[in-house]
């Protein structure tokens, strides 16, 4: 009997606390709030990698002359201590496979201005007259003199420099596809080919300096623009200027998560010769061969001018920087 | 005589079991309690992180008094909270008025401009994209798989409030928590600032922001009055420019190289802001509160207890039967 009570008694408490258990736990779980917010984020990408490298001189330049390469001549140019990077009329970058080069290659999560600059020292010839060292003049009494003058309209700069633009197989040549998008300019183009813009007979510093004469910062922006736009996609606020100093400076800006690849390259030239028509004859310019001449004369040591700079260098800069 | 005094001692140690008994079952009684209460999960109402403290009128509103408030830049009267200024007289309800139509706001709602706060809410501290200063491009960042990300010169604050939309006074506990992760010990350059409108910055000032990790553990207990609000505010920054340590060029190379690391590594910032809030009913400190919703923290030793505490209850049940056995027994040979 008292077993049966104590099992009650037990079997109650149980059912007591169970009642009690689904009442005040509830109650206990009504009397705190607890809330949070929370965020994370991590730092954006940037891995914008850049390299600017290779030498655009030579110490000496294979001849391209038959008949001298055929008697066993090798070079037609070629430093006197076989140390000291030269140029000469006839000569280029491209034939010794040289060039300045400058890439930059990444997607960052930022938007970013990528930059190249470049300070070229040029060979230039000072707007004057000067001395002819082309031909020695038989005098009326008998003797052999340079006598004659030659006179340069404006400044003489012999090399022809060139920046070309590729991303992948598609390359903008500065120089050549300027005139190529100003010949939807008819008017235009006769303006800039009066002052010395040609197919390929112009440095692109002329050539850049030539065209915003012609067409305006505005208009130059444009053309320039629509010249790019196959080749720089995705970027804008392009910028390309140039320096009475010599400093060309090209700026593109591109968004965030834009893919940058490309490659700058810098080439020169020193034509050989430029061919002019004379009564109907293609003739060598010989106020152009007398200019290399004098320049020649000076590097030489023969003749001292301070209107002829005869040293060459450029430098290139190509920094990449986040824009806010 | 003898006799007499063993029935006195089998009656003293029945007493014994009797209240081991009982102090047993109410041991039993409140460990289940507890851990049932431990593993019961609080269901908001409509997905609402609150927790009704009272019947809800039909209409629940939430006022701020002019009276007592003070103006802020953009013209928005904020409210004085008389609870965090004991010695204010109490909320005039009178001026603004955030109606609650459906009467389910009662309790302590944390909200920003885009969502009230749950259990765990994702909120916006961070961003996908930052606007670029002039415009061009249209932004200066943008993740590459829509997840938040910053860099130098970014910024941004993120603003939410604290409601009190019950009747009551509410205290409650604000902790932030911010840390990196997979930066291997590496500094970033991310500053941050918390304000509360009620104290002003209570980390940084408004000149100075100190490194954000320094938000890490920051804790405050807060009273709310009925019906007012109070806005917090946490702002960070990566400068753009910085000037001090070794200089703008070294600094520049720093976050260069935090940036090229970011190619390969998620180098990322948490930050987590809590709020526990009770209502204390005398208008007191914040009580113990062992029993907290979804806290499990606990379960295992109030489950522990009312196992043991059920084990001894049979125990002594089995003393007590066997004891009655024995008195059984005893009366049987006496009669024989």
């Amino acid at each position: 009997m008292k077993k049966n009570n104590v099992m009650r008694v037990f079997a109650l408490m149980l059912a007591l606390t169970l009642v009690s258990v689904c009442a005040i736990s509830g109650t206990f779980a009504k009397y705190v709030t607890r809330v949070s917010g929370e965020d994370a984020a991590r730092v954006a990408k940037w891995g914008v990698l850049l390299t600017v490298e290779g030498n655009n001189f030579g110490t000496k330049y294979a001849a391209e002359d038959e008949a001298y390469l055929e008697a066993g001549g090798e070079y037609s140019v070629e430093s006197y201590n076989g140390e000291d990077l030269v140029v000469a009329p006839g000569t280029s970058s491209d034939l010794i496979d040289a060039g300045m080069t400058a890439t930059v290659k990444g997607t960052p999560e930022v938007a970013a201005r990528y930059t190249i600059s470049g300070v070229v020292d040029d060979i230039v010839l000072k707007a004057g007259t000067y001395t002819d060292y082309t031909e020695l003049v038989k005098a009326d009494d008998g003797t052999y003199g340079y006598t004659k003058e030659f006179t340069l309209e404006k400044d003489y700069s012999p090399v022809k420099w060139n920046l070309v633009i590729s991303k992948g197989t598609t390359e903008f040549n500065v120089a050549e596809d300027l005139y190529t998008a100003l010949s939807a300019y008819p008017d235009l183009l006769a303006k800039a080919e009066a002052l010395g813009f040609g197919e390929s007979g112009c440095s692109f510093f002329s050539a850049i300096e030539i065209l915003k004469k012609v067409a305006g910062n505005d208009g130059y922006k444009n053309i320039v623009e629509a010249a790019l736009g196959n080749v720089v996609h995705g970027g804008r606020n392009f910028q390309l200027d140039v320096t009475d100093d010599g400093v060309f400076t090209m700026s593109y800006d591109f968004d965030p998560n834009k893919e940058m690849d490309y490659t700058f390259e810098l080439s020169w030239e020193w034509a050989f010769e430029q061919i002019i028509t004379v009564d109907g004859e293609e003739v060598a310019d010989p106020i152009v061969d007398a200019a290399d001449t004098y320049l020649g004369n000076v590097a030489a040591g023969v003749i001292t001018d301070d209107n002829a700079n005869t040293t060459i260098g450029a430098e290139l800069t190509a920094p990449a920087v986040q824009i806010d | 005589m003898r006799e007499s005094r063993a029935r006195r001692m089998r009656k003293g140690v029945r007493s014994g079991l009797v209240v081991a008994l009982i102090l047993l079952i109410m041991l039993e009684l409140c460990s289940v309690t507890l851990a049932v209460s431990h593993l019961v999960t609080f269901s908001p109402v409509q997905n609402r992180n609150f927790i009704s403290l009272t019947e809800s009128s039909k209409m629940t509103k939430l006022m701020v008094s002019s009276a007592n408030g003070s103006e802020t830049a953009d013209g928005e009267e904020t409210s004085s909270d008389p609870a965090a200024n004991p010695g204010s007289s109490a909320a005039a309800p009178s001026d603004k008025e955030i109606d609650d139509p459906d009467g389910s706001h009662t309790g302590l709602v944390v909200e920003d401009k885009d969502q009230i706060w749950t259990t765990v809410t994702d909120v916006d501290i961070f961003s996908i994209r930052y606007d670029s200063e002039a415009g061009h491009p249209t932004f200066a960042v943008n993740s590459e798989k829509g997840d938040n990300v910053f860099a130098p010169g970014t910024e941004q604050a993120y603003t939410f409030t604290v409601k009190n939309v019950s009747d009551h006074n509410m205290k409650y506990i604000l902790t932030v928590d911010a840390y990196y992760e997979n930066t291997d010990g590496l500094w970033i350059p991310i500053e941050g600032r918390l304000k509360n409108d009620d104290k002003g910055y209570v980390i940084g000032s408004e000149t100075e922001w100190p490194d954000v990790l320094e938000l890490d553990g920051y804790a405050e207990t807060n009273n709310l009055s009925a019906g007012y609000i109070r806005d917090y505010t946490l702002d960070w920054r990566w400068p753009f420019e910085r000037f001090d340590g070794e200089g703008l060029d070294s600094n520049d190379a720093y976050d260069t190289m935090l940036g090229n690391l970011a190619v390969d590594e998620d180098l990322s910032l948490h930050i987590i802001i809590r709020i526990v809030a009770e209502w204390d009913e005398e208008g007191g400190g914040i009580k113990p509160i062992p029993p907290q919703t979804g806290d499990y923290s606990k379960t295992f030793l109030w489950g522990a207890i009312a196992v043991v505490s059920l084990c001894a209850l049979d125990i002594v049940i089995w003393a007590f039967r066997r004891d009655d056995d024995d008195e059984k027994e005893k009366n049987g040979l006496a009669k024989g």
